[in-house]
């Protein structure tokens, strides 16, 4: 391996120079070796165990709700066909049951927010035997005519009989379950958000390869290791990223809804193999190495969103996009056992290379309320095309999986 | 043999220490790896060359040539081999150390274990340029020290004559 000019020239002259260690030397070796390496812990498993932890509240939470959901019944006023409101009446199941003379004492009128036009509608339009049993309520003409007059008067002073009396004419449309303090995952949700909204949300994101592998032309697995060495058979054993998320959508209507977001992700792979070859002298001998590069990347994807179920606090979605993905720095340094003395390809370089890739994945969200909701994004990303590996260190990315998790306000 | 490669490498006996502990920690905990094709010295050297390197890139800063490669153009390198020949080992070990890290490091991996400057940058994450550079500059100021030395000693014995 001696070179044309003069490197290596002090070579001999060095062969047999050696010092004496001294004693306090051997005793630092000796305190060194009975200390434990400590484990590191990746913050990735902080991120798998916050996921896991609001997959299993959300859970329990459901399930809790749909197990006492025979409690009570809540009819649910919905927008008249001219849809002035859609102020919700929450009555006690038992309480309609039960009406009396004296039921003014049973009905909390503040729960009951009626439209002024929609009451007029409701008034007139009133089947004249929707409750026969209830004498009070026979005449409606006359009671109508007071009735409008008193809303005119004051449209939310509605008297109680009057509530009674629309109470059959309601359209229970939906008809959900009801818990206390309101808190109800599988509530329908009654404030979706309309065409035009505008969302955004941060989150944090995580993606594992299944089945990355290198190509042939990679500079860490052929023979340009080193002119001396050949690598055999590298193995995959970490490939993973970790990364910040900034989300945009738009509704294209309650249901549909375009986004985009701006990712960056750190990526890391570790790959290990047996390199043989010898240098700078020229016995042969097998060494054990590990590399590991760092991948940092931006990406812009561009996809849309349809809500499956919709419900006030719950929902859920699927999606897919077209991921626009830009690497600008990439960082490789590699852990060779004591047996490699050959020259360690290592580097650090900063550049662009473009890739694309097609990602499916569902969407939960944990409504915390109308405008913020907690939301959990599993999902596929299969990537194609990209940079030719022979100018990129980075072995071929193929399937991954993962997702996000952060939270997302609409304004 | 080990605390020879990390003192050549180091600023100071005490650095050449650390070095050697980490070597030698390193060679215990994989010495299942040593397959016994090779010579145990030959390993253990290069392991230690490696551990001197793993320091170096820590501490070492290399002044990189902003135009490339800049030969420095004084002695021919026929003249430099020569002057390095002509003192002790330890000497020579000790002018090393004196030199700045970057300059101690190229000089010590194009030198003595014979690597090539493109080796040398792929080692220490530094241009081909780079390379040529600080070991031109390491050369040069080492020969000047050389120099400085042996004519301080001819005065002395001239002084000693008179």
């Amino acid at each position: 391996m001696q070179n044309n000019d003069d490197s290596g020239f002090l070579n001999d002259r060095f062969e047999g120079y050696s010092a004496a260690p001294t004693d306090q030397l051997w005793d630092n070796i000796a305190e060194s070796l009975e200390a434990k390496p400590k484990k590191k812990r990746g913050f990735i498993w902080w991120w798998v165990g916050g996921g896991l932890a609001a997959v299993v509240g959300l859970g329990y939470m459901s399930a809790n709700q749909i197990w006492n959901a025979d409690d009570k019944i809540e009819y649910l006023s919905r927008q008249s066909e001219n849809d002035v409101s859609d102020q919700k009446v929450f009555i006690d199941h038992s309480t309609i049951f039960n009406l009396n003379d004296s039921t003014d004492d049973l009905v909390n009128t503040e729960n009951i927010s009626r439209n002024k036009d929609l009451v007029k509608s409701d008034v007139s339009s009133m089947p004249t035997n929707t409750n026969p049993s209830n004498d009070q309520i026979i005449d409606r003409e006359e009671q109508g005519k007071n009735e409008e007059a008193d809303l005119k008067k004051d449209p939310f002073s509605i008297n109680n009989k009057m509530a009674i009396a629309l109470m059959p004419i309601q359209k229970p449309e939906l008809l959900a379950v009801s818990f206390p303090n309101n808190c109800c995952v599988f509530e329908p949700n009654l404030e979706k958000p309309k065409k035009g909204t505008w969302e955004w949300g941060l989150s944090i994101n995580s993606w594992h390869s299944f089945n990355t592998s290198a190509s042939e032309d990679n500079i860490l697995v052929d023979t340009e290791i080193a002119e001396e060495y050949t690598d055999v058979s590298p193995t995959f054993s970490i490939r993973k990223n970790l990364g910040l998320r900034g989300y945009l959508g738009y509704h294209l209507n309650e249901r549909f809804r375009l986004y985009t977001s701006l990712h960056f992700e750190g990526t890391r792979y570790r790959y290990s193999g047996l390199i043989t070859g010898g240098f700078p002298s020229s016995e042969e001998v097998t060494s054990f190495y590990t590399n590991q590069v760092r991948q940092y990347s931006f990406g812009i994807p561009i996809g849309i969103e349809f809500d499956i179920i919709d419900r006030k606090k719950f929902s859920f979605a699927a999606g897919f996009d077209f991921l626009n993905e830009m690497t600008i720095h990439e960082r490789y340094k590699p852990y060779y056992d004591g047996n490699y003395a050959g020259p360690e390809v290592s580097g650090n370089s900063s550049f662009f290379h473009y890739r694309s890739a097609l990602g499916a994945h569902m969407n939960f969200n944990y409504h915390i309320n109308s405008n913020l909701r907690l939301n959990l994004r599993p999902g596929l990303r299969s990537y194609f095309g990209g940079p030719s590996m022979e100018a990129f260190i980075l072995p071929n990315r193929q399937l991954w999986w993962g997702g996000s998790i952060g939270f997302i306000k609409s304004f | 043999m080990m605390k020879g490669v990390c003192l050549r490498y180091a600023k100071d006996e005490m650095e050449a220490e650390d070095m050697l502990q980490e070597a030698f920690i390193h060679a215990f905990r994989n010495l299942d790896k040593y397959n016994h094709r090779g010579a145990l010295g030959g390993w253990l050297r290069r392991l230690t060359v490696n551990k001197a390197l793993e320091f170096c890139r820590k501490n070492a800063s290399f002044q990189r040539a902003k135009d490339g490669y800049q030969q420095v153009q004084s002695d021919p390198v026929s003249e430099s081999n020569e002057i390095f020949k002509q003192i002790g080992l330890e000497e020579l070990v000790a002018k090393i150390q004196q030199l700045p890290a970057g300059y101690r490091t190229v000089f010590n991996l194009y030198a003595v274990e014979g690597y090539k400057h493109k080796e040398i940058a792929e080692k220490l994450q530094i241009t081909v340029g780079t390379s040529k550079s600080q070991y031109s500059n390491a050369r040069q100021q080492l020969a000047e020290m050389i120099r400085q030395e042996q004519e301080d000693e001819l005065k002395r014995m001239a002084y000693a004559k008179q």
